[in-house]
């Protein structure tokens, strides 16, 4: 019944969706099953129901990383996906991690660790803000408590923010999150982490479990990050999620300090950038040692991917057949289904992590082989060539910041605002880049002139940011001058049409006369209370003595 | 004569006075309050502006009233005003509930196909007119079918010892009983799993979510049935050991008949509160998008869990699904109770005492004591 209706349904989208070519064993196919890790859930949900048409049926669910390798410790699962490898020497306090079945580890989806905030100045919210991995550390480790601390205000080209606390908020499930932040917190800055992962854990290294400290707040799962920082009462909380989380409810996330002196966004693009330069262990783990101080400007410094763990020989419950579903899903995920993870938030997987996922799966039993680098429509293979170059305004140097706002204590006039970052778009090559000598099409200013609207944080949801990668940015037919210069200045400007301390001004003013009606409404109502009932119970009370007496 | 009892009658009833200085004193103290709290006082928010305003109103509701009535009557007034609120708070909530579930979903539930599609061919962000629950639902319907087939005997059984049978171990099994009603659900979920999951080597699966939801309903089982069973009055089991039946026979024929309306509630009871539990489910059950028929083989998606999946997206399609399939979830939770009270008839004092009499005079007219009624 369940095999009829099975053979049924993959017939009839074989027929619909004329992809005879592939569908005609759709019934060769077994299903696998898998477990872990939710950060990748949501990549992993739409590639099942992509594959799902060839006829392959993976059956996936979120539980966890950490559940996800213990049941492949258990044998419950025909693979396992994570953010850490087995543990083994393990967490402090958790029991150590080994499989009794060989496995290979396999780049599945890259991502950077956003870092959402909620903060307002003069009712308006903050949607640029600037930090250094640095300063995240000594905001996570509780060192740095208020957002007008000066360490904050000198990377945000000096302007202060309000004297608020800061509410750094953490997971406390086991997350692959927390363990993509606490690893490089590890890695870049241990004189920073290690004393407080020594007081809060007791040893110093990465963790699934983020120690609560200080003022730090701790929710359930990335949407309960999300909750906390977004809600009414978040103001002041910054907290550490997946791009799309911030992404869908349109909120800033933090622009990351790199190697190279630029504040970048997690972008699909610049984080597949900063992981063209991670590299692979002897035990296939990753070492993303290099990728944190990437030297390339466009380079997303907290970038990390999850891994597939899957089985490399036929031990129950993974045969053969399963081995020929399992390695065509892969192919397809690791390089068509890259699109897919683009439009849901993630990062595509640079050229290097296909390789080496390619590599992986031929290990598998029952293996199909991979398709050519050629035939592998992965938008982010020639990342490196096609990513646009962050803007002059993110430069850590930079004096003019990217909505047009210079530090200077006096508000600018508006014509001021608006030029300077102009010119410093159109005159200032940047520096460090290499001149973008890539497919025809995009040579000209295109990916610099569409970068405005993702970077110019606050005119345009940050949707746009992720759109910036190669392909789609390349490939949309832009109509630009020449110069580039005269939209990117359009679009430069606050969408309201003032520089951004008019506006507030106006806005407290308006507010200040809608007070005052107020303030007479209600002295009316409550003059209005005080003498009314008296007055009518009096009136009733005449009435009612007038008809019993008369 | 006349005219204190129609004084009297006047204060229970809606009068302009009562509303004019209701009316007067919650806007009143909304001015007041509003002046005070967010303006002059370094204080802000939502929940302590509403809570000092009731305050405030109850304040300035005593001083309007006691500007015309006596004590008694201010107090009386108070009284009722605080108990009104309280009703009205606890039904609002509710409403609350049920409103913002059906309406972050009404996207998903207003398109036929979310209750006849499966999600299996589509991704996380497919439009909402394509895709739906129908496997959720199936699945949910097996699984609470088949812990209540495994409960449903075993409670009553455990609520007829500890009822009938009075055995020598009554006092601990309802001990344990008690206990097992006050486990966390994640525990019946961790049971099964440790105990069929891992050590028997049967797969995760639609039976073993049942295991796990079985374990969970039991003992609400069993203690409703108990409870009620204990409702069934000593006369009539004396009756009928007078007349010669045994233990058994009287269980059979008189005790279980007599309750049995009440058991149907007690057995919904139970139902209902499993079918939105997703905690035992999350461990055993597995996940998958496919329809799957065969509880026996296979991961088997239900409704809480497909909701408890999908809500943790930041996908808004999926958020939407997954309410969608709360309100499902709720629809279904409320045709239960509202099939519990149709079925249980009236309250169960009433349904005794018809059930008291009717087997009254079976016992009586029948040599044979027959369950059936010969005369209309």
């Amino acid at each position: 019944m369940k095999h009829l209706l099975r053979t049924l349904l993959a017939g009839t989208v074989a027929v619909s969706a004329s992809l005879a070519a592939s569908a005609a064993h759709a019934d060769n196919y077994v299903s696998i099953t898998g477990a872990g890790s939710t950060w990748s859930q949501v990549a992993i949900d739409a590639w099942r129901a992509d594959i799902r048409a060839n006829g392959v049926v993976v059956n996936y669910s979120g539980t966890g990383s950490t559940d996800g390798r213990t049941q492949y410790i258990q044998h419950t699962v025909d693979f396992a996906v994570t953010e850490i490898p087995f543990e083994n020497p393990p967490e402090p306090g958790q029991p150590a991690e080994v499989p009794d079945r060989p496995y290979a580890y396999l780049p599945i989806v890259a991502g950077g660790t956003s870092f959402m905030y909620h903060l307002t100045v003069a009712g308006k919210q903050v949607r640029d803000l600037r930090l250094s991995g640095k300063t995240l550390a000594l905001v996570y480790t509780g060192a740095v408590t208020r957002w007008n601390d000066p360490r904050i205000t000198a990377e945000n080209q000096g302007r202060v923010l309000p004297d608020e606390a800061i509410i750094p908020v953490v997971r406390s499930d086991g997350a692959g999150a927390s363990a993509q932040f606490s690893r490089y917190l590890w890695r870049v800055y241990p004189t920073i982490w290690c004393p407080f992962a020594q007081s809060h854990l007791g040893a110093c290294g990465l963790t699934s479990f983020f120690p609560t400290f200080g003022n730090a707040k701790s929710q359930v799962g990335s949407n309960g990050v999300a909750d906390y920082v977004s809600a009414s009462y978040g103001e002041g909380a910054i907290g550490y999620v997946e791009f799309a989380y911030a992404k869908r409810i349109n909120y800033p996330v933090v622009s990351l300090l790199n190697q190279a002196g630029y504040y970048t966004q997690p972008s699909a693009s610049d984080v597949a950038v900063a992981l063209t330069r991670a590299q692979i262990n002897a035990d296939l783990t990753q070492n993303l040692d290099s990728v944190y101080v990437n030297p390339d400007p466009r380079t997303y410094p907290m970038s990390s991917y999850s891994y597939m763990v899957v089985p490399t020989t036929a031990a129950s419950p993974f045969n053969v057949d399963k081995g020929k579903s399992l390695a065509t899903f892969i192919n397809y995920f690791l390089c068509a289904g890259q699109q897919k993870a683009q439009i849901l938030g993630y990062s595509p997987l640079p050229k290097n992590l296909v390789q080496a996922g390619f590599a992986q799966v031929a290990k598998i039993p029952g293996t199909v082989p991979s398709p050519a680098l050629s035939s592998c429509n992965n938008p982010a293979l020639s990342v490196l060539t096609s990513a646009a170059q962050p803007l002059p305004c993110q430069a850590a140097t930079s004096r003019v910041s990217c909505d047009g706002r210079t530090p200077a204590t006096t508000p600018p006039a508006p014509t001021t605002t608006t030029s300077a970052p102009t010119s410093t778009t159109t005159s200032a090559a940047p520096t460090t880049a290499t001149p973008r000598t890539t497919t025809p099409g995009s040579g000209s200013p295109v990916p610099v002139t569409s970068a405005p609207v993702g970077k110019t944080a606050g005119a345009t949801p940050p949707a746009e940011s992720s759109s910036r990668a190669a392909p789609a940015a390349a490939a949309a037919p832009t109509p630009t001058a020449p110069s580039g210069g005269a939209p990117a200045a359009t679009q430069l400007v606050d969408p309201a049409g003032a520089p951004y301390v008019t506006s507030v001004s106006l806005a407290a003013r308006s507010e200040s006369s809608q007070n005052r009606l107020l303030y007479w409404l209600s002295a009316l109502v409550l003059l209005a209370v005080v003498v009314a009932p008296p007055v009518i119970s009096w009136v009733l009370l005449r009435r009612r003595n007038r008809s019993a007496t008369g | 004569m006349t005219n204190v009892p129609s004084a009297r009658v006047r204060t229970s009833s809606v009068t302009p006075e009562l509303v004019s200085s209701l009316v007067a004193a919650a806007l009143g103290a909304l001015a007041l309050v509003w002046l005070l709290y967010e303006r002059i006082l370094p204080t802000s928010g939502m929940l302590g502006f509403w809570l000092c305003w009731y305050t405030a109103f109850l304040a300035l509701y005593a001083v309007v009233v006691g500007l015309t009535q006596d004590r008694l009557a201010v107090s009386d007034r108070i009284a009722a005003v605080v108990f009104s609120t309280a009703g009205l708070v606890l039904f609002s909530v509710l409403l609350l509930v049920v409103g913002f579930v059906v309406d972050k979903g009404w996207d998903a539930v207003h398109h036929w196909n979310f209750f006849s599609e499966t999600t299996a061919l589509i991704g996380p962000d497919a439009p909402l007119d394509r895709g739906g629950i129908y496997a959720a639902a199936v699945g949910t319907l097996e699984q609470v079918a088949l812990s209540t087939l495994i409960s449903v005997p075993l409670g009553i059984a455990t609520a007829l010892y500890l009822n009938e049978v009075r055995g020598h171990l009554a006092g601990v099994v309802r001990t344990i009983v008690e206990a097992m009603t006050a486990i966390p659900s994640i525990l019946a979920g961790l049971f099964v799993f440790a105990a069929v999951v891992l050590t028997l080597g049967f797969n995760r699966s639609g039976l073993a979510a049942s295991l796990a939801l079985a374990v969970e309903m039991l003992p609400i089982v069993a203690r409703t049935s108990e409870l009620v069973l204990r409702l069934v009055p000593n006369g009539l089991r004396e009756a009928s050991a007078a007349l010669g039946a045994s233990q058994w026979e009287t269980v059979r024929r008189v005790v279980l008949p007599t309750a049995r309306p009440s058991l149907v509630t007690a057995v919904l009871l139970g139902v209902a509160r499993v079918v939105g539990e997703t905690s035992p489910i999350l461990l055993t059950a597995g996940f998958t998008n496919e329809l799957n028929y065969d509880p026996l083989h296979g991961p088997q998606v239900s409704l809480p869990l497909f909701a408890f999946t999908e809500v943790r997206f930041p996908v808004d399609n999926a958020i939407t699904r997954a309410f969608g399939a709360a309100a499902a979830l709720l629809l279904l939770v409320l045709l239960l109770f509202t099939s519990a009270r149709v079925i249980a008839g009236r309250p169960l004092g009433h349904v005794r005492r018809r059930e008291r009499r009717r087997l009254a005079r079976a016992f009586a007219t029948a040599t044979d004591p027959t369950r059936q009624v010969p005369t209309a």
